[in-house]
This record gives structure tokens, sequence and C-alpha cells, in this order.
């Protein structure tokens, strides 16, 4: 006969034990047990992801669709607009593929070679994330066509003029960390067994890197790709500063809002919407299917390939182009701020006085905004992050669901401002700072969500089964596994957030007409609006990467894993 | 009192049935395995059991109770997957108190009945490592404790002992069933080896394709199995197809081959009927001298193979395929078995050890599963 | 084909030491399988030899070449890996086929050589074929015929049938060893199993902690191992600790509380402890008669029926307890709980050891961590 233990608990008021706080947590647990109480949770995020991120910017502009084709009364203007477009995809197309091209054997490097420089120069290829993209601009301009750059040191002959030539430089500058972080997470996640395999089986390393562990890590590739082509064709700021008389899309809208045209505005919008949405799902379809070349051999010449010389050479390389093209460029700005010390601007900058003081205030802005939008997108992000990961509401919809979270990123930042202002420009009772962080959050939900739903994904559904059969209710399983075992994806995709919010000109520029970020302010101090000293401008901008690669540093200390 | 009960279950995934109307009944502090080859069902007989998935048709009851549409934190079964999922982050104790805290006890009784699991699974000195410290063994028994700490009635166990070395699981494995005795807990394990079924269930339920192929006591499935499938998975045997000759006082006379027959102690078929003649392997015995007595095989010794407590021997005998002996091997050495390999050689079965069953509809090889 | 040397190979990880100082040699067309509990340091050593991982001190060569600084595409060898590792992007007959293509052999050549390969290993499966279609034996066979399709000259072969259901890996072991013997291949096997290892080897080297513990031809190691962790490893063993009361240079007499055994032995020394080690199918046991004074009684506990074995635990009157096995011959001694037997040993059966030093338990362990079993 057994004893019997009785299966179910005491009744929680005749356990003197139960504090407050633990009856609460059982209360909520058993709500979350009723399958009402889930589908109006996931109800309220997806209906705040639908109006808030998803909806205003892709589909506002149809609400300026009378005035969107009014610019086919002008043919100067349109064959500018439509040659901006082209050249914003050209450029992102040309940029996405030789970082990738360079980033690649960097992050072979960084994996494999068992050298002791590889951690340090892992974290110096963060450098240009960590540099706010105004800053990576100015110094950009400096380093490849001021005074004291390149042409300072080889003569003016290799100096060059703002242009589209620049806007390549300094985008390759800036998307290449993408490729590198993407690829460096690829390969240390891919076990090297496939690898391992072809070399016993009498495959030189290169021979086995080529037809084996490329292809295997096809999608990372895709993904990559597809990342630092949408940094390059959304990217503002910076390349207003660079682009001197040549007009990518974003450069083109900026202009226009300035000149007060709004049907050439709103026509390049809508274009750059439609096409990136298109191209960046058709990339996503046709990407699985493509296949790359692996079936060509040559022995000897591969077996040379992997020889000690070859390897050693070809780091070489890697490092050289790392370093004249990435690394220096982004951190040329560091001179004139030096400089500011020096000659006394830094007193001046804290003391207030003069641009200073709309300064401080456009920093504070940024950081208010990027709060708030970071905020909200974690609270009402991670119901979204559950259903996509867990496919709670079936794979088709968690299947849609998931591509539609990925396309605020795809769509140019710039495009997606006009749009969002355009969506609620009736509603005046809306202000523009709120406006601010409608547009912030926008741009920003699907770093946090494409975090959280990586992070959940790879909690074994076991576990989450074997809780359930214990008693677990569904919101113990959430708050006693899923929340603790994705903390660190958590804070990382928050931050992320943040710290691309403090970043962001394009949309900025495109919703606000009275109040000015932080990056925006920068913008138009180099342009010689506030007739600022390149000491001030230096100083300015080596504030924002000092407090940038504060938040960075938190991230990268609390995601160490002891 | 019948602890488990499903009645006709069935479960289908995109137009595959996993599971075809499944009839079982378990009782109370029966130690039940769910024995089958991979992708016979078992892993998803177990999830219908826990509620992790429901039944496209039929119905299961726990304790009596129909639990088919309830989700798994209310029915009454613990479940333990073949990975363990031990949560990383929280200790060993702690991982063996979430089932009492999150059923609502407070933490000091939770921690109480861990406490009391660990020193029952020997693993008191451990409660505070972190599962990553720990072996494949230790990990495995935490596990167990974390399923028994519940108090259910109901142990799930998806093959337990998957991940662990051959000599250890034999014995690992009877630790299992003394403690499942112990807490008086009615078990299903699921496993894909025989022998461990075998050595440890009060009842083996035998499942392929989503069926249940036979369910009853070890020595039943052993001595009477219901098909050749049966036979072959569960102990082994050698086949060989065959028509009944002669039917005559309690005997049966199965040709088998051009000019040889088998005499069988079975009752069932008749004179006419084709027949898959079957007897053990360990029931074969190798003669090194002709012999004039029934069911003598003659043929060359082709192979011998130690493994144990037998050694393995295969006789090639020509037209009637080859036949595997599992000889004693104290036997094996004196008659010298490893010298005589090429030589002729004498497989010998009793009467009594030659089953006979009716000749399957696909081929021999598809029914047994020859990969 | 070629013999295989390993010299003083020795290989720590941080401050654990996967291989201490082992050596080993293994002749031309030998099938050799490397055994051990789990962290023994047996996946470990072959991967030194394939050259997977670089050992931090040792030779090793294959043939007369020495291979020790070489990497594995030049050491012409054939892998099998634990987790098949069939490249999941590539058809069956284009994975079977990459050696040959990755060595310059043409298109056409290859997918004949490739159909070779496969009538050889009986695997009947389309050029079509993906891994992820095949069963688990499938995919097994298609890892062998990759491997062989490279033309190695040594087979290494890491837990290749772990993957597999019991009763896939009880048939697929003995095609390994077709295949291996039919091409003359010197072979590796790195298992578990001692089951699988005995029956298909022609020598085993037992490893534990890192180190080799005995080496020797799967029935010498099974009848007459030389260490108890051996006996212990190899099948189930009954160890009866006992006192050694009288010794000669080839007998001795050991006193197991109280009750007297004469068995042949040397090495010991009167006073000392003994451990003596039987296998269960050498405890023979028989009904009780009436005079029952001198002789090994007891009552059994349990009876239970494992198939082709009835196993039966006794608790003997001097408390000490036995397992016996019997082979399931038809004729079933069904005894009930409690039912007295006579305990007798077969000749040579028991095998006296002197006591381990560091404790029986340690010296049985087939856990290798802290905290044993």
């Amino acid at each position: 006969m057994r004893e019997w233990v009785p299966r179910d608990p005491p009744p929680r008021d005749q356990v003197a034990e139960t504090g407050l706080m633990r009856r609460l947590l059982l209360s909520l647990d058993s709500i979350s047990g009723s399958r009402l109480a889930r589908i109006m949770a996931y109800a309220l995020g997806i209906m705040f992801f639908l109006t808030i991120i998803f909806v205003p910017p892709v589909f506002g502009i149809l609400l300026g669709w009378s005035k969107i084709f009014e610019i086919l009364s002008y043919p100067d203007l349109l064959s500018r607009g439509v040659s901006a477009i082209i050249a914003s995809f050209a450029i992102a197309g040309a940029v996405a593929l030789l970082d990738l091209a360079a980033g690649l054997p960097m992050a072979w490097f960084i994996v494999r070679s068992r050298s002791s420089w590889a951690s340090t120069i892992d974290t110096l290829a963060n450098i240009p994330f960590v540099v706010p993209t105004v800053a990576l601009g100015y110094s950009v301009l400096a380093f490849w066509g001021g005074s004291q750059g390149i042409s300072g040191l080889l003569g003016s002959r290799f100096a060059f003029s703002p242009g589209w030539q620049m806007i390549v430089l300094l985008h390759f500058a800036f998307s290449y960390p993408v490729i590198v972080r993407v690829m460096v997470g690829a390969l240390q996640g891919y076990k090297d067994l496939y690898e391992t395999a072809a070399r016993t089986l009498g495959a030189p390393t290169f021979t086995a890197a080529r037809t084996i562990s490329l292809p295997l890590l096809k999608s990372s590739l895709v993904a990559a790709f597809l990342l630092a082509f949408a940094r390059s064709l959304s990217e503002t700021g910076a390349t207003v500063m660079v682009a001197g008389a040549f007009e990518n899309g974003p450069v083109f809208i900026s202009k226009a809002r300035l000149a007060g045209q709004e049907s050439p505005l709103l026509f390049v919008s809508f274009v750059l919407i439609v096409a990136s949405s298109l191209f960046f799902i058709g990339v996503r379809v046709l990407a699985p299917r493509m296949r790359l070349p692996i079936s060509a051999v040559r022995p000897r010449l591969e077996k040379r390939l992997s020889s000690g010389p070859a390897v050693g050479l070809r780091s070489l390389l890697t490092l050289l182009v790392f370093a004249v093209l990435v690394i220096i460029p982004s951190l040329f700005v560091v001179l004139p701020a030096v400089g500011a010390v020096a000659d006394g601007t830094l007193q001046e900058a804290f003391s207030g006085n003069g641009i200073w003081s709309g300064y401080w205030q456009a920093v504070g802005l940024s950081y208010l905004v990027a709060l708030a939008a970071t905020a909200l997108n974690v609270v009402a992000g991670l119901p979204v992050s559950v259903l996509i990961a867990r496919k709670r509401g079936g794979e088709f919809v968690s299947g849609i669901l998931d591509t539609m979270v990925n396309i605020p990123i795809v769509v140019p930042s710039i495009a997606l401002g006009v749009s969002i202002g355009i969506f609620w420009g009736g509603a005046t009772y809306i202000s523009e700072f709120w406006l601010l962080i409608f547009a912030h959050a926008s741009i920003t939900y699907t770093y946090f969500v494409r975090s959280m739903v990586a992070a959940i994904e790879s909690i074994p559904m076991e576990m989450e089964d074997v809780a359930r059969t214990l008693g677990a209710k569904p919101l113990t399983v959430f708050r006693r596994l899923t929340i603790p075992l994705s903390k660190y994806a958590l804070l990382a995709g928050a931050i992320m957030a943040f710290t691309r919010s403090v970043d962001e000109t394009g949309a900025t520029l495109a919703v606000a007409k009275r109040l000015v970020t932080a990056p925006v302010l920068m913008v138009q101090w180099v342009r010689g609006i506030a007739a600022a000293s390149p000491s001030a401008i230096g100083l300015g901008l080596a504030f924002l990467v000092v407090t940038s690669f504060a938040s960075l540093l938190v991230l990268t200390l609390a995601t160490r894993r002891t | 009192m019948t602890s488990v009960r499903l009645a006709a279950v069935s479960k289908t995934f995109a137009r595959v049935k996993a599971i075809d109307h499944v009839n079982l009944e378990i009782s109370d502090g029966e130690y039940v395995c769910v024995l089958g080859p991979t992708g016979s069902g078992k892993t998803t007989l177990l999830r219908l059991i826990a509620g992790l998935i429901y039944p496209t048709s039929g119905g299961i009851e726990l304790d009596g109770k129909p639990v088919t549409g309830l989700r798994p934190e209310d029915r009454s079964a613990s479940y333990v997957p073949q990975q363990y999922a031990l949560f990383p982050h929280m200790t060993v104790r702690d991982n063996v108190a979430f089932g009492p805290l999150a059923r609502g006890f407070s933490p000091e009784e939770s921690h109480r009945t861990a406490d009391e699991m660990l020193r029952l699974v020997r693993l008191a000195h451990r409660a505070t490592a972190f599962p990553h410290e720990l072996s494949g063994g230790m990990q495995q028994r935490v596990a167990l404790a974390r399923g028994l700490a519940g108090r259910s009635p109901l142990l799930l166990l998806d093959e337990p002992l998957g991940a662990i070395d051959a000599r250890l699981r034999v014995l690992l494995r009877y630790e299992l069933r003394r403690l499942a005795k112990e807490l008086a807990v009615t078990v299903v394990h699921v496993t894909h080896d025989q022998q461990e079924a075998m050595s440890i269930a009060d009842r083996i339920a035998v499942l392929r394709d989503g069926r249940v192929e036979q369910f009853g006591r070890t020595s039943e499935i052993y001595s009477s199995p219901s098909s050749p499938f049966l036979a072959n998975f569960v102990g082994g045997a050698n086949f060989l197809e065959g028509i009944v000759v002669r039917r005559e006082s309690g005997t049966a006379l199965i040709e088998v081959a051009e000019g040889f027959s088998l005499t069988s102690s079975e009752k069932e078929h008749s004179a006419g009927d084709a027949v898959v003649a079957s007897f053990r392997q360990e029931r074969t015995s190798v003669l090194t001298n002709a012999s004039t007595e029934e069911n003598v095989i003659p043929g060359k010794l082709v192979s011998t193979s130690l493994l144990g407590v037998f050694m393995r021997c295969v006789v090639d005998t020509g037209r009637a395929g080859e036949v595997m002996a599992k000889v004693p091997l104290r036997e094996a050495l004196e008659q010298r078995l490893q010298d005589r390999i090429g030589h002729v050689v004498y497989a010998r079965v009793a009467r009594d050890g030659v089953m006979l069953f009716s000749r399957p509809e696909r081929a021999l090889a598809v029914e047994l599963e020859a990969f | 084909m070629p013999d295989v040397r390993v010299a003083d190979v020795s290989k720590r990880f941080q401050d654990v030491v996967a291989l201490d100082k082992v050596s080993l040699e293994i002749k031309d067309r030998e099938y050799v399988s490397i055994i051990g509990p789990s962290g023994c340091g047996k996946s470990t050593l072959l991967k030194c030899i394939a050259g997977i991982i670089k050992q931090d001190s040792g030779q090793i060569s294959i043939g007369d070449r020495e291979v020790t600084v070489l990497p594995p595409e030049e050491r012409q060898l054939g892998y099998m890996f634990q987790e098949i590792a069939l490249f999941p992007h590539m058809s069956s007959w284009d994975n079977v086929g990459y050696g040959p293509r990755v060595r310059g052999k043409s298109r056409d050549i290859t997918r004949r050589f490739v159909g070779q390969v496969m009538e050889m290993t009986r695997l009947k499966i389309g050029p079509r074929a993906y891994p992820d279609e095949l069963s688990g034996g499938a995919r097994q066979k298609t890892a062998l015929a990759r491997a062989i399709a490279a033309e190695p000259q040594l087979m290494l072969l890491d837990e290749p049938l772990g993957a597999l259901d019991a009763h896939v890996r009880a048939a697929l072991r003995y095609e390994l060893k077709r295949l291996v013997t039919e091409l003359e291949l010197t072979a590796i096997h790195v298992t578990h199993d001692q089951e699988e290892a005995m029956s298909i080897s022609d020598r085993l080297v037992i490893m534990k902690a890192g180190r080799v513990v005995e080496v020797g031809t799967p029935l010498e190691l099974y009848l007459h191992p030389k260490r108890l962790f051996t006996q212990n490893f190899l099948g189930e063993a009954n160890f009866i600790p006992g006192d050694v009361m009288e010794c000669d240079p080839r007998h001795l007499t050991v006193s197991v509380n109280g009750w007297k055994l004469d068995l042949k032995g040397s090495g010991f020394i009167k006073g000392g402890t003994a451990v003596l080690a039987v296998r269960p199918e050498s405890v023979i046991l028989s009904p009780v008669h009436a005079q029952a004074d001198s002789e090994w009684v007891g009552a059994v506990e349990e009876q239970m029926l494992l198939g082709d074995c009835i196993r039966t635990e006794v608790d003997l009157d001097n408390g000490t307890r036995v397992v016996s096995q019997t082979p399931n011959q038809g004729v079933q001694p069904v005894r009930g709980v409690g039912e007295r037997v006579k305990v007798a040993f077969a000749a040579g059966g028991l095998i006296p050891y002197q006591f381990p030093a560091r404790g029986l338990d340690s010296e049985l362990s087939l856990d290798d961590l802290a905290g044993g079993t």
C-alpha cells in the first residue's frame, strides 16, 4: 500500500509562511493558465506592433498618395529622384559585397586563428559599431578628404573630395563590423565536425572550408549581406556629411525636406519603401535556392592555399584592409577632439555657453527618446518574441509575423520617418516628442525582438515540457525558465536598441521640425550652420563616442558569462 | 486500480499516423516498458500521456479520471525526457524543488522534499552543485529525483539510460526499478533496448509503426511471441521459411529446404500451411559430429564471436541459409569451436524450441525490419 | 597496410589529463578495439592518431611514416564519427564520392567508383537520396562507404554505432568487421560497449583515466584478466573479498566470513586480503540435500528471466551475495524466492586477486568522475 502524500498543497491562507509577494505571483501564475488571459497578452503585443511599429512606417506613405505622383509633372526632379534611388541600391549592393569579401576572412581569422591577437582584433572590429555614425562620417571626411588625413601623408593627389567615392568608403567602414559580428557568431556556433570529416577524407583546409563550411553557413552569409545592405541603404546623417553634390535616396529626401518640396520627398520615400521591402523578401525567398559553386576541384592549387605561408599572407592582407579602410578612418575624430582639450574648448563645453547649451539639450533629448523607445519595445516586444519563437499562433502566423518584424530595419529610416509623419499627421494631439519616440521605437523594435527570439529559440523545448508536467503554469515557466535563461539576450537587445536610437539621424530629420537630437545637431554643425569650430565639432562628437562606448562596455560586461 | 488507460488513441502528424488505435491499461504501481525501434511512436505515446500533445482521436484516463483535454500542469504525470533537460541556471536542489514550488508548496516544504529525494538517489552531497558540473550518470539521477519530487503517482521516462555507457546502464537499470518500487510509483519507461526492457519491466508493450504488437509479461513475449517481428525484436531468432508437410500426434514436420525438415512441438498449424519456422539462438546448439537425431542441420562453421556468456557461431547451411547459434562459452571452448572454422558442423534445436508463424504478407526481410 | 605505432603520447586539456604516456602497437590488418568508460581518453587517443587533435608529446607512426606532425588530410585515413557527420547539403552519392573528387578524380571515374563501393557495402540507395531521408542504419553504412571510398590505409572508428538502436547496432557490427577484413585494412575501433568490442576484435585495449589498463585477445581478457577493473568492465562479475589463511607459491586458501575455498594462485601473503572474482555463468546452483554443512548454501533472493539467460540472486548464509546466470536452454529451473540452494563454482571460474590498495570501489568504478557511480 503506497503511503500517500497529498499532491496538492494546503490552501494558501492556512500556510502562515506564504508572503504577499509570493501570493501575488501565484495568483498571476494561475491566471496565465487561462487561455483567454494568454490570448489577450499576445493580442496586446501584436496590436502594439501593428499600430505603432509596422503600419505607420509601411503604409503611412499611402495617405499622401495624391501628392506622390505630382512629381511626374517635373521631369528634372523626377530624373534626379530616380537617379538618387538607383544610386542608393547600387552603393548598398556594392558595399555589402565588398564588406562580405573583406569581413569573411576577418571573421575566419578571429575564430580560427590561434594567435593571441585574435580576441583583441575581435574587440577592435566592433569599433565602427561603437562610434555613432555621425562621428564616423566626420572622421571619414577628415581622414580621406581633410588636410591632416591621407593627403597629409601621401600628398593631395590621394585626397578624396566629398562624393560617391567617399560615401562608399564611409559605408564600407560602418557595415564592416556587421559582417564580422554575424559571421563570428555563425562560425562560433558552427561545429567544425563537418570540416574535420572533410579533412579526414583528404581535403586540405581551404577545400574543406570552400566545399563544406561555406555552403553550410550560407544562411548566415545571406543574413550578414542583408544587414550590411540595409545599413548602407538607410544611413542619413553621415552620408549627408560626405556626399557633397552627389545624391542618394536619403540625401535627396533630406534636401527636399529642407527645401519644403513635398512631392519629390513623398515619391522617393514611397519608392524606397516598396523597393527595399520587395528586395528583402525576394532575397529571403530566393537565397535558400541559390547554390554556391562547390563542385570544381583544383587539388594542387588549394593545397598550396592551405599552407602556412598562404594563410599568413591572407591574414596579413585582411588585417591591412581592416586597419586602413576601417579602423583608422573610424578613429580619426580623436585628433580634433584632443585638440579641443588643448585649446580650452572643453571648459566652454562644460560651461554650457553659446552653442553648447543647445548641445546639452540635444543630448538630453536623444537619451530621453532612446530610453522611452527602448522601454516601450521591451515591454511590448516580449509577448511577440514568445509568439514567434514558440510558434504559438501556429507555423504560418509565426512565419508571417517573423517576416513582418524584420521589415522596419530594411526600410531606409528617413523614408520610414516620412511615412510615420504622414500617418500621424492628422492627429494633432500627438506632440513632436511622441512622434519622435514612435519613430525611434519603429526603428529599434526589430533589434530587440530578434535578439529575444534567438535566445528563446535556443532554450530546448524539453525544459519547458518538463516544467509543465511538474505543475508549472505558463507564467511560472516564463518567470523561472525563459527570462533567467535569456536575460543576457534581453539586456543585449535593449542596449542595441538604445544605442541605435541615439545614433539615428534620418527618421529624426523626417519627423521633427523643431526638436533637435544630438546627431542631427552634429550634422548641422558640420555643415557650418552654427559656426562651430573644428575643435568644438570634434569635442561634441567625442562626447557621443564616449557615451556610446560606455553603454557597449556595460553590454560586454553583462554578457560575459562567468 | 488502473493508473493509465488509453482507449483507441490515435495521433496523426501531417498525414503520418504516429500512433494508430492504441489500447493500453497499466495498473497502479506497475513498471511498464514501451519497447520499439526508432520511429515506432514511443516518444509520441509518452507525450500523449503527459499532455504535451493531444490525441487526434481516442481517450486517455489517469487514475480513473478522463484527462484528454487537460494541460500537462493539471495532470499528474511527471515527464523525464531523453536529455534530462535539467535547468542549467539552478542548483541541483533547486532543480529538484521546482515541482513542489510550482504547485504552490512553500519554499521550506519544497526544499525538504527535495532533500529527501536527493537522499534517495544518493546525491545529497551534491545538492549545491550545478548540472554542468555533474557526470552523465549523476545528471540522470537528478532528473529522476526532480520527477519524483512532484509526488506524482505516474513517472514517464524517455530512454532514461540512452546516454549512459553500456556497462553502467546494466547497473543503473536495477536502481531505477528499485527506486520506483520503493516509492510505489507507476512507471512507463520507453526504450529501444530489449535487454533493458526484459530485465526490469513487469510487463512490456512492444510498439511498431504506432501500434501495440504485443503487451504482456517478459516470459510471455519471450516464449510466445505473436509474430516473427516480435520473435526477432525481443530476443532474436533464426528464421526459416517452409511448409508443414505432416501433422501427427502433437508434432508438425516442416520442410524448410530440399530434403530437409524440422520437427516442432507447436500445435497450431496444419498440414499444407505456409509457415516461418523460428528458433532462438540460445536454444541452438552446435555439434561437431553427425547425428541421426531430429532437427540436426549440417553446414559449414563460418565464424565465431565472443559475446561474453555466449559464443556466437554462424553456420552456413547452404540452401537453408545462415543459422546463428549462441553456445555457452564453456561448451564452445570444450568443443574448441574457434579452431573449427571452415569445417563441417551441425546445428541442432529441440522440437519444443521451434516456433511456427504463418507466412507474413510482406517479404520476411521487410517484416523483420532488416535494415 | 601498415602497423600503427603510438609511443608515449600525452595530452592534457587545461587541468584534466586526458592521455598519460600511452603506448600502443597495432599490427598490419589487425582489428583492434580501444574500450573504456566515458572520459578514459579513448576518443582523444583516436583523434591524436587521426591528427584531429594535436598531442602534447609522443610520436605516432603509420606504416613506416612518422605522422606526428602531419595534418589529417595527409595521413590517408578513413574516419567514422560517432555523429555520423554526413554532409547534409550533398546527396549520399556525392558524400561517398567526396574523397575521390577532392583528390582530383574526374566526375565519371568517381561515379563508377562510388557505384562499386556501394555494392561492396550492400547499400541500396539511389543517387539522389539525401542523408536526412535515410534510416539510421543506412546513414551509418553511407558514412562507412564514404570512408572506404577515400582509399585509406587505416580505418579509425569513433563509436561508429553509437547513434543507432540496440538491435541495429548488434547486426551492423558484423558488417563492419566483414568489410574491413575483406578490404584487408587495419582498424582501430573505439567504443564503450564491451560486447561490441569483444565480438569483432582481434585484440582489445582497455583504458581507464587516460592510461592503458590491459591489452589482450577478447578471450584472454574475458576469462583470465589480470586486473579487477577488466573483470568488471568486460562483463558482470561477482566480487567476494576474503582473508588469505594459507598460501604457497601456487595455491592459496581464502576464508570468506568463515567459509573456506581452495584455489590456484600466486603472489599472495598469508594474513593479507584478497578479492575473488567469479562470473555469474560460472556460479552453479543446485538444490540442497539434507546434509548441507560443508558446502556453500544460501537462499534465493530474486530470479529473473533475461531472455537468453536466467539470472538468480542468492543470499548466502555467510553473509555474501552472489549472482548466478544460466543460459536459457528450455529447461528452466524455476526457483521461488526463499528457496534454499547450493552454490558451486565451475573449475577455473574463481580467480583470486590482491585486494586493491585504493579500495575495491575505486578499482571497479565504471564512472570516471569523482563521486563514483
